[in-house]
């Protein structure tokens, strides 16, 4: 496989995965605010700034409401992190190594592209949660189709390890911003919690664990520890290890960057099993966090040195 | 016949052209059965299956990107997609299949000569200055022996049909033609979205010709490796045939690389990929001479590879089509090909030529120059439907400019007489109408021989009354089908 294909692979796998959170986190936003107290407005300003940039919102479409919130977070092609931003890199990437994996995949993530790229502001808002089911379902489609009928093969793990690096660091985004936010707005944040877990698609799951309390720090460590939970930190960092060490048989630089690679994957994956419950508590969250991005950034980086540029261009005529 | 609403009058100015369906009033025999069950169909079942048809290139992303668009939605668009076929008798058929070989065969022995001997300007039939100034013509190639002799390993041959319907060639192409992926994924349209028309006819089968397209490429790997390694060589996502470039590698089980996945070491190439170095032994190239190698040719090019002519000297690596091979598709060369056909072959042309003046021969361009308004002209060296004038649809100014500029620049320009393309009917919002169509006839040349692929690409203008088909002018496409007796 070429390092060229391996990078868009990779890619694939992160804005896929960072398409669908991002619909499922703005659908419950959307549909927890008739419970939350006070204006619209800083709903609106807090996920703005957990996807975007306000700053960058502000300057273009000045105060924060419904319609111009959506319109940046969803289909603003401006904005280097909205929804259909996500799905265009995605397709680029795809389109740029389209002969490399069954045509089906293609024609079906190219409908759904072309089907999104023609939804207007005001389509969305008629019926904004049957738009985040066919969201949902259109990345599900590509994801289901993938497991279905892909090979299992380098190209395979490139694009596995791009999705759960990608998950990874969704979760930690999400829980910074729900720390603020419950910093903020203390007590009534039980419904607010609830809209997080159902984002992820975990309520159910968390509640057949047994776990009593919804507070703050069960939810947390739920959401980092549990290793039979999907979108959990540490599942995700697990697969993310396991494909990695796939690829050793596959590629050439089974070297030392390789497995410096899997070396950080897996440290940061055994410090998460190692923590007990009663180490999360509110303070300690944060350090906790910021570890955890620290080294998703460091994996990125890391990804991007051994396989997408391991040596400059050379000219040997 | 009623439901047919009319085509005669519906086509520009119906009796000049020679129509593929319809001879006179009467639909011409091999067309009988698609004729009958179209206007069985009500304008309504046409229109939808006409729109089914279009949301399936558009989601399959059978698309090509234009080069100068304003908006940047625009970018990105299908051919358009006509469903009533062309339909070409079989013996009808073996004519062009025989006359696109022998233009073939002259062709690539034309170009073996231009590069070696030079026999052709000492018997003084082509002045060698046109050779010697053309701007496809590469030093680098002179004698140096190319895999097989075969220079031209993969050609398109543009047909088209005057008033009694008499086959002409209007073009050779011999750089890199596209177009094969439209013939693959039209008849693939056709035989899933149109089924009850495709198969109540025998027509001749296409997909043999990817096994004869890669078999001609195997055979130029050097030495006697069971499993050589082919590779694509395309300019990226972003040009304009890029899904012909997958639509090819992927069928045919080629690597499909760019100008950065490849390295050259010790006059050798290798593609650089996860598992190390990968040395190839044949690249089918589909970007243009100029970009191929920044240490020979364009020092700017990041599309090439730099040592890759030197690879190619040393016979490391194979290139098709060979580089130079643009002094033969030449618009002013074109009108030697009878001759050349004459005297490589000792054979008489089977396909005629289209009258050409070269307005560098002072009688010529006096002669083109009082009547421009019944003359097509063209730019010798740039093709796609750019920089053409069409005499009868020109305006006084636009002649005036031209006339111009050949006096200015005779050699570059060559006229010929406004042709009448053919007509077909095409299918529009379920309404029939009738457009001129011409065809690209693709050949594949391995070693001494040439196959053809049966049929090839119909190219339909899709503006009322206009002869320019190109792709990159808006133009279209049609199912051919050559029906096997």
């Amino acid at each position: 496989m070429l390092d060229r294909a391996a990078e868009s692979l990779f890619w694939i796998g992160r804005y896929t995965e960072r398409a669908e959170n991002h619909a499922r986190l703005i659908d419950v936003y959307y549909h927890i605010r008739e419970d939350s107290i006070g204006p619209d407005e800083g709903v609106w300003r807090r996920i703005s700034g957990a996807i975007g940039d306000s700053s960058a919102y502000l300057e273009r479409y000045g105060e924060f409401n419904e319609r111009s919130a959506l319109q940046f977070l969803l289909l603003d092609t401006e904005q280097t992190n909205s929804l259909l931003t996500c799905v265009i890199q995605a397709r680029d990437n795809l389109k740029k190594i389209r002969e490399q994996l069954p045509s089906e995949l293609w024609n079906l993530f190219n409908s759904f592209y072309l089907w999104l790229r023609q939804m207007t502001i005001g389509e969305v808002l008629a019926e904004p949660h049957r738009f985040f089911e066919r969201v949902k379902e259109g990345l599900a489609a590509f994801q289901g189709t993938l497991v279905s009928i892909a090979m299992r093969d380098e190209s395979w793990c490139m694009l596995e390890s791009g999705r759960y690096l990608e998950r990874s660091e969704n979760i930690v985004r999400l829980l910074d911003s729900v720390c603020q936010t419950v910093e903020e707005k203390g007590q009534s944040s039980y419904s607010y919690l609830l809209a997080v877990l159902k984002s992820v698609g975990g309520y159910e799951a968390y509640r057949r664990l047994g776990i009593d309390e919804l507070s703050m720090e069960e939810v947390a460590s739920f959401l980092l520890l549990q290793e039979t939970f999907p979108r959990s930190a540490h599942f995700a960092l697990a697969s993310f290890e396991s494909n990695m060490k796939a690829m050793r048989s596959k590629s050439d630089r089974s070297g030392s960057s390789l497995e410096k690679i899997i070396r950080q994957a897996s440290k940061a994956r055994s410090e998460l099993s190692w923590l007990e419950r009663q180490d999360i508590t509110f303070s300690s969250l944060g350090s906790v966090l910021q570890q955890l991005l620290a080294t998703n950034n460091l994996l990125g980086e890391s990804m991007a040195k051994t396989f997408f540029f391991p040596h400059g261009r050379e000219v040997i005529a | 016949m009623e439901l047919w609403n009319a085509i005669t009058s519906k086509s520009p100015s119906p009796s000049h052209f020679y129509d593929e369906m319809f001879d006179g009033n009467s639909v011409r025999p091999h067309y009988a059965k698609v004729q009958s069950i179209l206007s069985r169909l009500s304008f309504e079942e046409r229109a939808a299956r006409q729109s089914t048809m279009n949301r399936r290139l558009l989601e399959e992303g059978i698309t090509f990107t234009l080069a100068q668009s304003e908006q940047p939605d625009a970018l990105e668009r299908t051919i358009p997609f006509d469903f009533v076929p062309r339909i070409i008798p079989s013996e009808e058929w073996d004519t062009i299949e025989q006359g696109v070989s022998q233009r073939v065969r002259a062709l690539n022995l034309f170009l073996q000569d231009v590069y070696h001997e030079q026999n052709i300007f000492k018997d003084g039939l082509i002045p060698r200055r046109m050779i010697m100034g053309n701007r496809y013509f590469r030093t680098e190639m002179m004698r140096l022996s190319v895999p097989g002799g075969v220079y031209v390993n993969a050609s398109g041959i543009d047909l088209i049909r005057d008033d009694h319907g008499k086959y002409f060639v209007l073009e050779d192409n011999l750089r890199s033609p596209s177009g094969f992926s439209y013939i693959y994924k039209s008849r693939s349209i056709m035989t899933h979205d149109f089924p009850e028309l495709y198969f109540s006819h025998s027509v001749r089968g296409i997909d043999h010709s990817l096994s004869a397209f890669r078999a001609a490429l195997r055979n130029l790997a050097p030495g006697d490796k069971a499993d050589p390694v082919i590779a694509l060589l395309t300019p990226g996502s972003f040009n304009s045939a890029y899904f012909e470039h997958t639509f090819l590698a992927q069928q045919m089980g080629l690597e499909l690389v760019e100008g950065r996945d490849l390295v050259c070491r010790d006059n050798k190439i290798y593609i650089r990929g996860l598992s190390g170095l990968k040395k190839v032994d044949v690249i089918y190239r589909r970007i243009d001479d100029d970009y191929l190698d920044p240490l020979a040719f364009r020092p700017d090019s990041m599309l090439g590879v730099a040592g890759l002519m030197n690879a190619y000297r040393f016979g490391n690596v194979a290139i098709a089509n060979a580089p130079g091979t643009g002094v033969a598709d030449d618009k002013a060369i074109y009108s030697f090909v009878p001759d050349m056909i004459r005297y490589y072959l000792n054979e008489s042309p089977i396909l005629s030529n289209v009258p050409t003046y070269l307005m560098s021969r002072p009688e010529e361009r006096e002669y083109v120059l009082e009547r421009l308004d019944q003359m097509v002209v063209k730019e010798t060296s740039l093709s796609g439907g750019y920089g053409m004038l069409i005499g009868p649809s020109s305006t006084e100014q636009e002649r005036m400019r031209f006339a111009e500029k050949i006096r200015e620049n005779p050699d570059n320009y060559i006229a010929q007489p406004t042709i009448q393309l053919s007509t077909a009917p095409i299918c529009l919002d379920g309404r029939m109408s009738s457009r001129h169509i011409d065809l690209r006839v693709f050949a594949l040349m391995n070693g001494r021989n040439v196959h053809v692929l049966p049929g090839g690409l119909t190219r339909v203008a899709m503006k009322e009354g206009s002869l320019v088909v190109n792709s990159s002018q808006g133009g279209g496409c049609k199912d051919t089908w050559v029906l096997t007796r």
